[in-house]
């Protein structure tokens, strides 16, 4: 009808000479997380005024696109309207000939072609709350995690594969031999500020230890290890009946088993279902923001402080 | 027989269950699985699904005395049935494509429980179906898609001429017929129609169609009637041929599923919504069936509007393939 669908990448090239290493921020496959839009407005602010003052300090290329689907973004939906396609299940041979599938074809060759290494920024959907985090399928931990150590994020949780990885830009990325970091953080629709700060100077920190670019700025109260964890690490509160979630804990607190995590209640009769307790003792990376859920729902994720005895 | 095979409460306390029809046939005897309803919009599988539960029903009550039923049948009207309540393809809780939720989980968000219920009550089926339309926008010529070209011989008990195979793309591995594929099941879909519309000739179709499998397959007898193995077109993925728009604008289409397109023949045109001026006609590429066609009108450049199964290598599978 006259509107294209652009999608708009912003470049920072090396100052002189070959770039040391290519690097690509994508966000916006899902149009309503929009977490990572501030992320890559804050790299975008911050690269630009960079380039202005201290344009040396550019060793590689750095290429963002701030709203890899923004049709989806527009309407700041997860999908793509009017195709109700997940733009991050169309990556990958044969997919077809959609036009959500031609954006992620041309979005994936023009990564291919400008990059050496990637970060795809993710809030969660509607239903959880996560602390910043990169998720690593474990087939890509060995190349993925020393990479993952650098980003300031509070987690790195490393998962096993799984089908619906197959379709997703990481793990095509990542097959096509270019190291992607799939960060989660937030909720969507959402913004968190301080997950953004957190991870704006993480990347920045990280850009810096990669070597594309010759900076040392990053506030130390930001720099830290993230805490890595592999699957049996990971303990699951999930809902046992159907009823509304209230919680009352903090995301990103120490938790010990069995302390409180919110209660299920059952709004018609006003009986209190269930007193939801912590599945384990450690790190409160996940909790459930939307109230309505239906037996079997997640409601938290703890990253444990010790693996369970076998 | 009808029962339940999953039930959960809503938030407010309600019961939500799904349920299957079951009908047994001798001890030994394989199984038929029957799904629709994995999208709530899939209207005409849903339709089909009905009749085929009326008329086994009628079997295993007398009406239908020349009938008997000599295998296990089990009909799963509905999957996602959030989402049939709404009217749309998914539901809004999630947003989830139930077909590109399988295997499933046990435990997990509803949708997910869903698929894996169906998947758990299926897996032991020999045979499995699945009715569906085309995806939102088109519509389908009634056709059987299938993954595994091996399974030629047995498509034809499908009584439907127009046979696809289903290119391997990665979310693949998240559709209900990769899950039974990889279990071993012999497994079709049978599409036919557009979302969202219950259209009686095309459910008449897939009724006519599943009826005759049962029948050839061995899971209803008739005193007279045997079903017949038809000669069926098989078209790999490779020689599908598909039809792009080089402008926006409106496309109105001039040809219909089911016809056999000559080269350069009209598919439809694309004109601009202000002028009405026509911007391109659009032309079949190659000669071929056209299974496939846009019926919602506005469209992108490139977006496409057709697709043609073409006879390159074409296969003919009668009678002694």
């Amino acid at each position: 009808m006259g509107a294209p669908v652009k999608v708009i990448k912003q470049i920072f090239t090396a100052f002189k000479g070959r770039p040391v290493k290519r690097v690509s921020f994508v966000t916006g496959l899902h149009g309503d997380e929009l977490e990572g839009l501030v992320l890559c407005h804050r790299l975008i602010q911050a690269l630009r005024q960079l380039k202005q003052t201290q344009p040396e300090a550019f060793l590689g290329d750095i290429h963002i696109y701030p709203a890899a689907n923004p049709s989806a973004v527009n309407s700041a939906t997860r999908l793509w309207p009017f195709y109700s396609e997940d733009m991050n299940r169309t990556f990958g041979q044969g997919s077809g000939d959609s036009v959500p599938v031609q954006v992620s074809r041309a979005l994936f060759e023009d990564l291919k072609a400008h990059s050496d290494l990637a970060v795809d920024i993710h809030s969660s959907n509607k239903h959880l709350l996560e602390l910043p985090q990169i998720r690593i399928i474990e087939n890509f931990a060995g190349t993925l995690v020393p990479l993952a150590e650098q980003t300031c994020a509070d987690l790195i949780w490393v998962h096993p594969m799984a089908g619906l990885f197959e379709s997703t830009l990481g793990y095509n990325l990542n097959l096509a031999k270019i190291p992607t970091l799939v960060i989660e953080t937030g909720i969507c629709l959402r913004i968190h500020p301080e997950f953004g700060d957190q991870l704006f100077h993480g990347m920045m920190h990280w850009l810096n230890h990669i070597g594309v670019l010759a900076i040392r700025n990053t506030p130390a109260k930001y720099i830290k290890a993230p805490r890595i964890i592999y699957p049996n690490q990971v303990a699951l509160a999930m809902a046992r009946q159907s009823g509304l979630f209230v919680g009352q804990a903090r995301l990103g607190s120490q938790v010990k088993q069995g302390d409180p995590l919110g209660q299920m209640l059952n709004p018609m009769t006003g009986d209190v279902l269930e007193e939801v307790v912590s599945p384990g003792t450690g790190l409160l990376f996940t909790l459930r923001q939307l109230p309505l859920v239906y037996a079997g729902g997640l409601l938290a994720r703890v990253a444990l402080d010790r693996e369970p005895e076998p | 027989m009808k029962k339940e095979f999953f039930s959960t409460q809503t938030p407010l306390g309600e019961t939500l269950s799904l349920y299957k029809n079951f009908w047994e046939g001798p001890e030994l005897s394989e199984t038929l699985a029957i799904v629709s309803g994995l999208h709530g919009d899939r209207l005409n599988g849903l339709m089909a699904a009905s009749r085929l539960s009326r008329f086994l029903g009628d079997i295993a009550q007398g009406r239908e005395p020349d009938f008997k039923i000599t295998g296990n049948i089990q009909i799963f009207p509905v999957v996602n049935l959030p989402a049939l309540s709404e009217g749309n393809a998914a539901w809004s809780y999630d947003n989830l494509d139930a077909d590109r939720a399988f295997p499933g989980l046990e435990e997990g968000d509803l949708t997910e429980t869903l698929c894996h219920a169906v998947l758990q009550q299926t897996a032991q089926s020999d045979y499995g179906i699945i009715l569906q339309t085309a995806e939102p926008h088109y519509t389908d010529a009634p056709h059987i898609k299938m993954i595994s070209a091996n399974l030629k011989s047995l498509a034809r008990n499908l009584d439907l001429r127009v046979t696809r195979e289903i290119a391997e793309f990665p979310a693949l591995t998240l559709q209900l017929i990769k899950q039974w594929h990889a279990l071993g099941m012999a497994s079709f879909i049978l599409s036919a129609g557009t979302p969202g519309v219950v259209d009686p000739s095309q459910s008449d179709i897939l009724f006519e169609s599943v009826l005759n499998f049962m029948l050839v397959t061995g899971f209803l007898s008739h005193t007279h009637r045997k079903g017949h193995k038809r000669e069926l077109d098989f078209y790999p993925a490779k020689n599908e041929c598909t039809l792009l728009t080089k402008h926006s604008g409106m496309f109105l289409p001039k040809s219909k599923v089911g016809n056999w397109l000559n080269v350069d023949q009209t598919v439809g045109e694309v004109v601009d919504l202000y002028s009405g001026e026509v911007l391109e006609t659009v032309t079949a590429r190659e000669a071929g069936f056209l299974v496939t066609l846009r019926v919602y009108p506005l469209v992108h450049e490139q977006e496409p509007v057709a697709v043609l199964l073409t006879r390159k290598n074409k296969r003919r599978f009668w009678p002694f393939s």
